[in-house]
């Protein structure tokens, strides 16, 4: 996250695509990891304070089951 | 000497409880602080346990969603089965939970509630839920009118 943070340092958010299998605890643990204010020098800044937590699509607008 | 003889046998015993009080406030203080450093594990209805996080903010009141780990509850209603991570028994229409679907909707209708705050749920779920159940959890939700969500954490 830090590196990615140095990389892109103007970018405030991220988008967290989980697989349907990962545990509720791990995501917890991704978004904390996101928030953290330890990583970036200035003090108190956050690396990415916008998490957006999404989904792959499984169904199309019509409601069909996406292979 | 405390206590003196009487003359049939009985005896005036004067108790110092200064001691025996002292004792029961250090234990007190020490019970106390082991509660404090212990590790937070909350256990909640049904056995389920929710993940610890860092974040700060006080959980605020909203409607309560729960993803137990064999129950998927709201308010204190059940609402449906759980088993392996995935709804038994329910009717779904492109992801969506419809029993979840029915009830949130009813509860939007009867607190017919506007502002800010009308449109979020308030998400307790257990620690192992995998993603997929949380998801369909949500989308449903968002489909009911809650479209916004506090989830419940233990704060480290």
């Amino acid at each position: 996250m830090k590196s990615i943070k140095e990389k892109y340092r103007a970018s405030k958010s991220v988008v967290v695509v989980p697989d349907d299998n990962v545990p509720y605890e791990v995501i917890v643990k991704i978004l904390d990891a996101a928030r953290d204010t330890r990583l970036v020098d200035t003090k108190n800044a956050i690396l990415f304070p916008d998490v957006v937590l999404s989904g792959i699509a499984t169904h199309d607008a019509d409601g069909n089951l996406l292979k | 000497m405390a206590g003196g003889g009487g003359g049939d046998g009985e005896y005036d015993v004067n108790i110092n409880l200064t001691a025996l009080l002292d004792i029961l406030t250090n234990l007190l203080f020490f019970l106390m602080v082991g509660f404090m450093s212990s590790k937070a594990s909350m256990e909640l209805d049904g056995g389920m346990e929710l993940p610890t996080s860092t974040a700060q903010l006080e959980p605020k009141k909203a409607v309560q969603v729960t993803v137990a780990r064999k129950e998927l509850r709201v308010e204190k209603e059940v609402i449906a089965q759980l088993r392996d991570g995935k709804v038994v028994a329910a009717k779904s229409q492109e992801g969506k939970i419809d029993p979840l679907l029915q009830r949130l909707q009813i509860i939007r209708k009867e607190k017919n509630a506007t502002g800010p705050e009308a449109d979020i749920l308030f998400v307790l779920c257990d620690k192992d839920t995998p993603y997929g159940l949380l998801r369909r959890v949500m989308m449903t939700a968002a489909e009911a009118g809650y479209p916004k969500f506090r989830m419940a954490v233990l704060m480290q």
